[in-house]
């Protein structure tokens, strides 16, 4: 029996050297690397230095799927974080978890109208309410190489899908092997193409409407575009990652290869790198004759979780009050690329007269892009078990891309899995309703 | 230890079978007794069997490569040449190097465009190309699993002929049998019980080892030409949150491997009565 | 003893077998040659020649330094050393006991120990990883069930008025990471076959001569096993350090990862850029280096100690 009572004992002692955290700081889980990972820690240690009457301890943890499944063992062994940074594909699973506690409920002196509405949408309740603080955003933008185009006399960077495929057949026939590169990720084609287009890929407004949605993408317009991807690819004018000797859209044209593609804001400082004023960047390119609505946000929110005492949802508030300050936010995306969120760090960007600077090239399109006039259907996605989802969209059109179907099976194939899934989230979670 | 064992093994274990019969939440707060739903679902699922398929075919390819490869090198360095003892070393090395490290060099020896095959590619354009070509990519994933599972065959091959006495060798050789023969007749009938463990283990070993390999290959593509069960249960348990699902493939694979197991003992129970 | 046809013939026997172990060994030695001539070259010349080249670089010391400095492969190197040596002891040290005890004592329970020990050898870890790692976020629940099922819970509720609930979480820790790794009985086998091989009347002797069972393990049992302790201790320790998919998910903290799953992120954290091939092949030698060059030191011992066959 001593071996069974000394298993845990050492164990406990191991636990203790191996986790560091007294009791008296919060911690903030993010998913970020490398720079941005830098910029998150500088913000941690700016805001612990201004005041001292709360810590927050900031713990990356890798990825934002690690950071998630962590975030989910700790819960059940009730250790988890008071704030934890997630993904926008995760919102939903966060939302109904009952493992989390609204900003705007706890908070609700903070005047949240302040945040731009492309921001919001996407992080809020049927009835207005945020749910989480929007932090690290960006969104899809389009990218063309001036010199690339000017070689072949186009002068005007292309706004429509049309004029994108007639520059890249000019380009292609002027011996030009990578015209335009994508990944063909579902936050591309499906989420933010179906948004600025106005409309859904799945019903009840992308699920806004109630957990019993289905997907609609295997038809209409989306499916068109993804059918035109396909047969632009077959002709040489829309390469893939995998059709690339970098192995990468953005690694392609940020090499030299490619001359447009389609990418985050977030890729700009690269790309600007690579070839300095010989990049230029534009709203992603729309179909002839339908009207453009807002693109969704990409990145982070931060989400508050139950089961702390005040004293540590006090300096999650402050921590969360530091982070929304104007000069942070103006901080952060010189640091990172990602856009301010709040109207009010955006006019303090304009009236710095910075905005022309290169670090925030990306802040003016990006927030215009934001900005659109949107509809019900590209408020964003509220789909159950999506970051699956993602996953399963990637390897059925990308089976079709490689020809072992036709992109319409493809596209059947993921709704009909897609709808198992929402399904089975719909039974999970059985008696909850959409807040 | 024993402790431990429970603790680490018996209870995840137990775990698996429980959590397959509901439907668990990811955060928790309400798990729902299901029956056999989750199996009703996971057994009628497409993408599981292809993935199952997948396995098997692996279980079956890698083991039988690696091991023949093994014996063949085993037969050759037990003549006791000059090279020999050096091969004896080198050949073990790969033990010590983990799939997931020698998975980054093989992306890179077979990338289509910068690796070993690129000259090729640029002649036969199309021909190799593992990020497209879900055979490839199967092929390159099945050569590294090779590579790493010689070393272990090797040594265990090496050593079963080695306690071959002498003289049964010698005495055949009087005979007039020849080098071939003597393979034939004397040292793999010999050698049968060595052939039957390293099977036996290179057969679980391959369930699983390749998880390293996809990782870093091909992550399961394209297209998921490349994503064996074990993959797809990490996919599913740790990015896709679907806990129930996963335990439930974990229940089945861990009842598949028990039966195979089970019945390779069966096997061997006979080729030792038939000795 | 041959007459000259049986030694021509011989011959060319040994012939083929040289070629095939100069084959084999070409095989084993290709992928680690590429590596390390890589390894070699600055990131622009390897873009330069669009790829794999067979011209040595001379940066092979700048790839290194740039390891050291810009990764943390030094201090996962160091998590890998901790618990590849956990996992090694306490594996090789449990197996021996429990071999030592099924071996030399007759007990009711012995056949259901064996039953017990068998099944660990036919689970790998990486299949009961989703659960695993629900177990190691917290080994106090089956504590919690345990009082639920009972309705200690319920009793300490109307006494105490609130729900006790444990917690202890052993991710992101070295014994966490370890002691699922260790849970398995492979060792068993490996002492059990080799007790089997001692003389009988070993410890009949022992007996006679009034030293009781832990002197005799400890005097006579521990200094016979020295080879395949070594061997195994050796095996054990490659077994952790190689090993993916656990701590992969067991260690979420770049701090507390093992240098091969270290490695594994590496390659895929510059997004932005052509990856730097030749930084990754001297990361993949350098996450290497350790355990390869103790196998090749000690194959002989290695070979010596793991003679499974022996029936």
């Amino acid at each position: 029996m001593t071996s069974t009572r000394l298993a845990p004992a050492a164990a406990i002692a191991l636990a203790a050297t191996a986790i560091p955290a007294p009791a008296a700081d919060i911690e903030f889980w993010y998913g970020n690397t490398g720079r941005i990972e830098t910029a998150i820690q500088s913000a941690c240690t700016a805001f612990n230095e201004s005041q001292s009457a709360h810590k927050v301890v900031c713990v990356g943890q890798g990825g934002y799927e690690a950071g998630m499944q962590k975030a989910i063992a700790a819960f059940r062994s009730r250790q988890h974080p008071v704030l934890i940074q997630f993904f926008d594909a995760g919102t939903l699973d966060l939302m109904l978890s009952d493992a989390v506690v609204p900003v705007q409920e706890a908070m609700p002196d903070v005047d949240w109208g302040d945040y731009i509405n492309g921001a919001r949408s996407y992080y809020e309740t049927s009835t207005g309410e945020l749910f989480s603080q929007p932090y690290n955003g960006s969104t899809l933008v389009f990218y063309a190489r001036t010199d690339e185009l000017a070689k072949i006399g186009v002068t005007e960077i292309p706004q429509t899908w049309e004029a994108v495929i007639e520059t890249a057949r000019l380009l292609k026939n002027s011996g030009h092997d990578c015209p335009f590169a994508s990944d063909a990720h579902p936050w591309r084609v499906l989420e933010q193409f179906s948004a600025r287009h106005g409309v859904a890929i799945a019903s009840n407004s992308n699920g806004y409407g109630g957990l019993d949605a289905e997907y609609t993408f295997n038809g209409g317009l989306v499916a068109q575009h993804l059918n035109n991807l396909a047969e632009w690819r077959q002709e040489g004018l829309v390469l893939l990652d995998q059709d690339t000797a970098a192995g990468k859209y953005n690694r392609a044209f940020n090499a030299g290869e490619c001359a447009m593609m389609e990418a985050s804001t977030g890729s700009y400082a690269a790309a600007y790198t690579a070839h300095g004023e010989n990049v230029a960047i534009s709203m992603a390119p729309m179909y002839e004759g339908v009207e453009r609505r807002n693109t969704l946000i990409g990145g982070g929110s931060i989400w508050i979780m139950k089961g702390h005492d005040d004293e540590d949802v006090d300096a999650a508030r402050a921590f969360l009050d530091f982070l929304r300050k104007e000069d942070t936010q103006i901080e952060f995306t010189r640091a990172t690329g990602y856009m301010p969120v709040t109207k009010s760090a955006l006019t303090r960007l304009e009236n710095s007269g910075e905005m022309g600077d290169l670090v925030f090239a990306t802040v003016e399109l990006g927030v215009s892009s934001l900005n659109q006039p949107g509809n019900a259907d590209s408020k964003g996605i509220r789909l159950g078990f999506y970051v699956q989802f993602r996953d399963i969209f990637k390897e059925e059109t990308q089976k079709a891309f490689n020809g072992d179907q036709t992109m319409q099976e493809a596209l059947d194939n993921a709704k009909r899995r897609g709808d198992e899934l929402l399904r089975r989230f719909e039974q999970t979670y059985q008696g909850a309703t959409l807040p | 230890m024993l402790a431990l064992i429970v603790m680490f093994f018996y209870i995840p274990v137990f775990l698996a079978f429980f959590w397959s019969f509901f439907l668990e939440r990811p955060f928790g707060g309400g798990s729902e007794f299901v029956g056999f739903q989750n199996f009703r679902r996971v057994l009628s699922d497409q993408e599981f069997w292809r993935a199952m398929w997948r396995t098997l075919l692996f279980m079956v390819l890698a083991p039988g490569t690696a091991i023949g490869v093994s014996l063949v090198l085993a037969l050759a360095a037990d003549r006791g040449i000059r090279l020999s003892q050096p091969a004896r070393n080198i050949i073990i090395w790969p033990k010590a190097i983990a799939g997931a490290s020698i998975g980054l060099v093989f992306v890179f020896i077979f990338n289509p465009r910068l690796g070993l095959f690129a000259p090729l590619n640029d002649l036969f354009p199309g021909l190799w190309n593992p990020r497209i070509d879900g055979t490839d990519a199967y092929l390159t994933l099945l050569f590294a699993q090779v590579w790493n599972g010689i070393p272990f065959n090797f040594i265990i091959l090496l050593s079963g002929l080695q306690t071959i006495p002498d003289s049964l060798t010698k005495a055949a050789a009087m005979d007039g049998a020849g080098p071939w023969r003597r393979i034939i007749d004397i040292q793999i009938p010999l050698l049968t019980p060595q052939l039957f463990l390293t099977f036996v283990l290179e057969f679980v070993g391959s369930v699983v080892e390749a998880f390293g390999l996809i990782d870093t290959m091909t992550e399961g593509g394209p297209g998921g030409a490349t994503t064996l069960l074990v993959y797809k249960i990490y996919v599913d348990g740790f990015k896709a949150y679907d806990l129930s699902g996963a335990a439930t493939q974990t229940a089945l694979l861990m009842t598949a491997v028990a039966i195979m197991v089970a019945l390779q003992f069966r096997l061997e129970k006979r080729v030792k009565y038939e000795r | 003893m041959k007459d000259s046809g049986m030694i021509e013939n011989a011959r060319s026997v040994d012939r083929a077998a040289t070629f095939i172990l100069v084959a084999g060994i070409s095989f084993i030695l290709l992928p680690l040659v590429i590596a390390a001539i890589t390894a070699t070259q600055p990131y622009e010349t390897f873009i330069e020649a669009g790829g794999l080249s067979f011209a040595l670089g001379g940066h092979f010391l700048d790839n290194m330094e740039k390891i050291l400095s810009e990764t943390k492969l030094l201090r996962q190197l160091g998590n890998s050393l901790a618990i590849a040596t956990i996992v090694a002891i306490m594996k090789v040290g449990f197996c021996f006991l429990a071999a030592y005890a099924l071996v030399f004592f007759e007990g009711k329970f012995r056949r259901a120990l064996f039953a017990v020990m068998i099944a660990t050898v036919m689970l790998p870890l990486d299949l009961r990883v989703i659960t695993t790692y629900q177990i190691v976020a917290n080994v106090a629940m089956p504590l919690n069930w345990i009082l639920d099922a009972t309705g200690a819970n319920w009793a300490i509720e109307k006494v105490a008025g609130f729900r006790p609930y444990f917690r202890l979480s052993l991710l992101d820790t070295y014994f966490g990471t370890a002691a699922p790794i260790a849970a398995n009985c492979t060792a068993v086998f490996i002492f059990r076959q080799f007790f089997l091989t001692l003389p009988k009347d070993l410890p009949r002797a022992a007996i006679m001569d009034g030293a009781g069972p832990i002197r005799f393990m400890i005097d006579i049992v521990l200094p016979l096993s020295k080879t395949p302790i070594v061997a195994t201790l050796l095996f054990f320790f490659v077994g952790a350090w190689t090993n993916y998919l656990w701590p992969l998910v067991a260690a979420s903290t770049p701090d507390q990862q093992t240098a091969v799953v270290g490695l594994a992120r590496i390659a895929d954290s510059d997004i932005d850029e052509i990856p730097q091939v030749p930084l990754l092949m001297a990361g993949a030698l350098f996450v290497s280096f350790i355990p390869v060059a103790m196998i090749a030191v000690m194959q002989r011992q290695i070979v010596r100690g793991l003679n499974l066959s022996s029936r």
